[in-house]
């Protein structure tokens, strides 16, 4: 324990002491509690930060002392004790000993007698006992026999059981104690209606300490007692020395109608005793266990891990009550491997298919491809499949999709959204558009899925390009929003083709605006000049606005952009869009336009946003331009954009 | 319990040491023993709570308002607390059936109690648990766990041996933190390399004096358990928080102050996303000042836990910081409650009835509080520590050996 610092000096100072007889000692033999607690405290330090055995032993000898000291308090002795109890040896063991016979010193005593241990403590323990008349002390001296272990004490401890004030210590010790003399003591005892219970659970205790099968009739008199912590402690021991008496004696208490007889029958084999052994018995007899139990029996089961359930509980997998069926599908899909995958395929129950998604082992996604072949099983598997992140059953999903047996075609749409790669685009593709009405929905949102995940450069696209000349017309909106989505250099071919074609120039035109990069900027910003009406234009310069900020054009052509945009810009709304941009911008060519959107009172707040990110991004770039802009601001009725300006045009004067 | 002069008035303990079998004078008595009326065993799980003030408030509406559960009984040595509580859950249910108990060994002593709700001082945990344990309860135990490391092994050892299904009672170790642990179990950020966190100081020796009598309604002598006799002052036994010196929780006796009270949250939590709550650190670090390195931990896959940063939970793994994500999936190899319980109380009841280990198990939450115990041992001794989590004792040093555990007063053995 760390002390208080006002006890540091003192600490100090007791440290370059000589530990033996010096006042330090004869303060904490005189100590009270209520005292300035400082001197104690340091000694207590002294202790605890004790270095090497002369240490030790040095101030050993100074808490003896303290111990005899004629002017010592029970306070003081009891802290000497407590000390003692970390640093004791048997030395101190006579001076604790004359401590033992009254309470609560005797208490004291035997923190430090537990904690030095040894024969010569426990014979001073023993003594006491003899010659100890309260029964406080005698109690205490009783557990402290009992957690020495000391066996040579059974029959002086049994004979205190005869007194009324002692006789739960002396069971409780005797048991604590154990062997065969402690049972034997136990076994003959008899004690009063109000001690029984205490002197079977002594009995157990004392048994358990000795080899199984020497006590056997004490574990199966006991596994039926009516009290369940003692029962459940018989019927473990019994369990885990005759499994197949353990699992027998299980089933009784498990067809039985107590439900805290099934709960000790449950705890016994949740926590394993009785091995495989009781396992296979037991699931060999569980017929004889009610219907509403075996439920219960599996889930135990389950969280064992034991092999040897897996029987039971494939056998419940086409139980008709759903409460044993959702226990059996938890516990074969735990327990089984992969040769458990038809079985479960074959339950109709939803709750397979978190069982088998949740399913580790080797094999498991091979069998469930395999099942792609059973019609009856395939809608299941495929969800299984998508829910695994098996890749590897792409390849049969497209071929399932080619033939003519339809079954599960939209879970397969499904699935292949989140399964399908660039690689199977060449199949894929041409199996989405001739994907019928009822499957395309699904097929188109798999493309589409396909499509965005691929990154700048795939191909897939490549793979759609022929198919727009052939599809319907809600096809070909379909293609062109893909394009956009696509972003590559064919998809942009595409698009520019077909803004030549009148009845789709629109649709064309926005799959443009949407670009997901940057590189249909500068097709869009001619639209904006060159566009056939008003509308046309504004939606280029909107889609310009939006997407250069996209990947593709570098910092430079960025700022060349945003300037020709500018150029056509006359309305606030895109005023706020070319803002935007700018503020993530680092060119200086884009101060004048902030400043001369600062007169502007519809977008002065975003022009002055997009200032201060400018000017503070480009600070260490003094340019005329910039100069100006921060100039500008300093007019600002704002004060943080006045503020930020001052910054930098004081640090361009330390430049 | 009163000093005379310079000595210790002798105790006089006749009336508590024959245990549970003497009749204590009940604060209300009403059906104290197998309530009229009350549905049959199988058809809800009954519960028993000892300590009803502080934390027992909360986790005692939890029992209330889960269907499964009906709480049979309330124990508390305050009798305010006691009666307050016997309103409650009175009110609750619409009757007058609730049993009330100053001595917590009466009511485990009741058969149809299923399970036992333990939120009293630390130092009483273990004594509670494994009372009820023994006596065929499953129990519900407020963190931290323990006193000590050892009886954190013996409430392990006692579970197992009867069949006992014990949580720990930590709410924010995924309330709070565990999105953070899925986060950082998620892989995303590659393996983690250490955990980060300190949940406050170490618990004082208490040197208070006598501070009177003990109030009227106040048993002291059962709230002092298995700690050594003391004299009875209010700043000893008072609730409040911190290590302020006017609470339980500031002294070495009855806490592990708060490095084993917030440590349950923020050391449990740590060790929960770190995948260690199954075993414990190689060697303890004591901090040191000078050099500004915090206490730390080292585990033996090479992880380690740095006591710093206050209760905000932190990991670093060779990928980054995570950061919490919502939603966030839980990793496969992440524990969490069972069934879709947000708590650890509806998920204690739930493996109450299958028999499964609930999420704080017995064995994690003493893996918790051991972690906790060798954080406030470092401290004391302020030197490194070697530990051996399978042994669960310290190596090469029989010193902190002794730390490891705690002889108990007269009437209370484990």
């Amino acid at each position: 324990m760390r002390m208080a610092l006002g006890a540091w000096g003192l600490a100090v100072l007791i440290g370059m002491l000589p530990a033996r007889a010096d006042e330090g000692w004869v303060r904490v033999a005189v100590y009270r509690l209520g005292d300035d607690p400082a001197v104690v405290q340091a000694l207590f330090t002294r202790v605890d930060e004790a270095s090497g055995a002369d240490d030790v032993k040095a101030i050993e000898a100074g808490l003896i002392e303290a111990l005899g000291h004629p002017e010592a308090t029970d306070d003081g002795r009891a802290l000497a004790a407590r000390m003692l109890a970390q640093v004791g040896s048997e030395r101190s063991v006579p001076a604790l000993a004359g401590m033992l016979a009254d309470e609560p010193l005797s208490t004291y005593a035997r923190l430090a007698l537990e904690r030095i241990g040894g024969p010569v403590s426990v014979s001073a323990l023993r003594a006491a006992l003899v010659d100890a008349s309260e029964t406080v002390a005698k109690a205490g001296l009783i557990g402290s026999l009992a957690s020495l272990g000391d066996r040579e004490s059974v029959s002086a401890i049994a004979v205190l059981a005869d007194d009324p004030a002692l006789v739960p210590f002396s069971l409780r010790a005797l048991g604590r104690i154990g062997g065969t003399e402690a049972l034997d003591a136990l076994e003959g005892m008899t004690v009063s209606d109000a001690w029984e219970t205490a002197r079977r659970r002594a009995l157990i205790e004392a048994a358990r300490s000795l080899p199984p099968k020497a006590v056997l009739p004490v574990f199966r008199r006991l596994a039926g007692d009516e009290d369940p912590g003692i029962a459940g402690a018989a019927l473990s021991a019994l369990a885990d020395a005759v499994p197949d008496e353990g699992a027998e004696r299980m089933i009784e208490a498990l067809a039985g109608p107590g439900e805290a007889a099934i709960r000790i029958a449950l705890s016994v084999l949740a926590e394993g005793f009785g091995g495989t052994a009781l396992v296979s018995r037991l699931a060999g007899r569980l017929d004889a266990v009610p219907e509403a139990v075996r439920p219960r029996v599996l889930v135990v089961l389950g969280h064992r891990d034991d092999p040897a359930a897996l029987p039971l509980a494939r056998a419940g997998l086409q139980a008709d009550d759903a409460a044993a069926r959702g226990v059996a599908i938890e516990v074969v899909a735990r327990l089984g491997g992969a040769d458990m995958v038809p079985a479960l395929l074959e339950v109709n129950d939803r709750r397979v298919l978190d069982a088998l998604a949740r399913m580790d082992g080797e094999g498991i996604d091979a069998r469930l491809i395999a099942a792609l072949d059973q019609p009856e099983q395939r809608t299941l598997a495929v969800e299984v499949l998508a829910r695994r992140g098996v890749r590897a059953a792409v390849p049969r999903f497209l071929e399932i999709l080619a033939g003519s047996d339809t079954e599960g075609f939209t879970e397969i749409w499904q699935a292949l959204r989140s399964l399908a790669g660039d690689e199977h685009a060449k199949t894929m593709v041409p199996l989405v558009f001739k994907a019928d009405s009822a499957e395309q929905g699904a097929a188109l949102a798999a493309l589409r899925s396909l499509v965005a995940r691929t990154e700048p450069g795939s191909a897939v696209f490549n793979e759609v390009v022929p198919h727009f000349a052939t599809v319907p017309e809600s096809g070909k909106d379909f293609i062109l929003d893909l394009a956009a989505v696509a972003a590559t250099p064919a998809a942009l071919t595409l698009v520019e083709d077909v803004l030549e074609d009148p009845a789709l120039r629109g649709r064309a035109l926005r799959a443009l605006a949407a670009w997901r990069t940057g590189i249909a900027v500068p097709r869009l910003l001619t639209l904006a000049a060159e566009g056939s009406d008003e509308s046309e234009r504004l939606i280029a310069l909107r889609g310009a606005l939006r997407t250069v900020s996209g990947p593709g054009p570098s910092e430079s052509e960025r700022a060349v952009y945003l300037i020709e945009a500018a150029g056509h810009i006359s309305r606030p709304e895109e005023k706020r869009l070319l803002l935007a941009a700018v503020s993530s911008s680092r060119d200086p060519r884009l101060a004048p336009i902030i400043g001369e959107w600062f007169g502007d009172s519809d977008v002065r707040e975003e022009a002055e946003l997009a200032a201060r990110d400018l000017v503070w991004n480009l600070r260490a770039n003094a340019s005329p331009a910039l100069r100006e802009l921060a100039s500008k601001m300093l007019e600002s009725p704002t004060e943080e954009t006045v503020k930020m300006a001052r910054q930098v045009i004081d640090f361009w004067k330390q430049q | 319990m009163q000093q005379v002069g310079n000595e210790w008035t002798r105790r006089r303990f006749l009336a508590t040491v024959g245990g549970a079998a003497v009749a204590f004078p009940h604060i209300i008595t009403s059906k104290a023993l197998g309530a009229a009326g009350v549905p049959a065993a199988s058809e809800r799980i009954t519960v028993g709570a000892i300590g009803v003030g502080g934390m027992g408030t909360g986790n005692l509406g939890q029992f209330l308002n889960d269907a499964r559960v009906r709480v049979l009984a309330v124990c508390d040595v305050s009798h305010g607390a006691a009666n307050g509580a016997r309103n409650r859950v009175n009110g609750h249910y619409r009757n007058q059936d609730c049993a009330v108990y100053e001595d917590y060994r009466e009511l485990v002593a009741r058969r149809d109690i299923d399970v036992v709700m333990c939120a009293t001082p630390d130092h009483t945990h273990a004594q509670i648990s494994i009372d009820a344990m023994r006596a065929g309860k499953d129990v519900y135990c407020e963190k931290p766990l323990t006193l000590t490391i050892g009886e954190g092994r013996k409430m392990v050892e006692t579970a197992r041996r009867y069949g006992r299904v014990l949580s720990g009672g930590s709410q924010r170790v995924i309330g709070d933190y565990g999105r953070l642990a899925s986060a950082a179990r998620s892989g995303r950020y590659g393996r983690i390399l250490t955990g980060q966190g300190d949940p406050g100081r170490s618990p004082m020796r208490c040197y208070l004096g006598d501070g009177g009598p003990a109030p009227e309604g106040f048993n002291y002598d059962l709230w002092l358990g298995p700690a050594p006799w003391a004299p009875y002052h209010p700043y000893r036994v008072g609730n409040a928080y911190n290590v302020s010196g006017r609470g339980f929780r500031s002294w070495y006796d009855y806490s592990g102050g708060m490095t084993t009270d917030w440590g349950g949250h923020i050391f449990g939590a740590l060790l929960h996303g770190m995948g260690l709550d199954h075993t414990g650190p190689t060697l303890m670090v004591p901090a040191d000042p000078v050099a500004k390195r915090p206490l730390v931990a080292m585990f033996a896959n090479g992880m380690e836990l740095h006591v710093t940063g206050g209760r905000r939970v932190n990991y670093r793994c060779e990928g980054g910081v995570p950061q919490p994500l919502n939603p966030e999936p839980v990793p496969p190899e992440l524990r969490w409650y069972e069934n879709g319980a947000n708590h650890p109380i509806p998920d204690l009841i739930q493996c109450v009835r299958t028999r499964k280990r609930p999420f704080q198990d017995v064995e994690y939450a003493h893996r918790t509080a051991t972690f906790c115990h060798l954080v406030n041992i470092c401290r004391q001794l302020n030197r490194p520590l070697n530990w051996d989590p399978d042994k669960e004792d310290f190596v090469g040093d029989p010193e902190a050996s002794r730390l490891v555990d705690r002889p108990r007063r007269g009437p209370w053995q484990i």
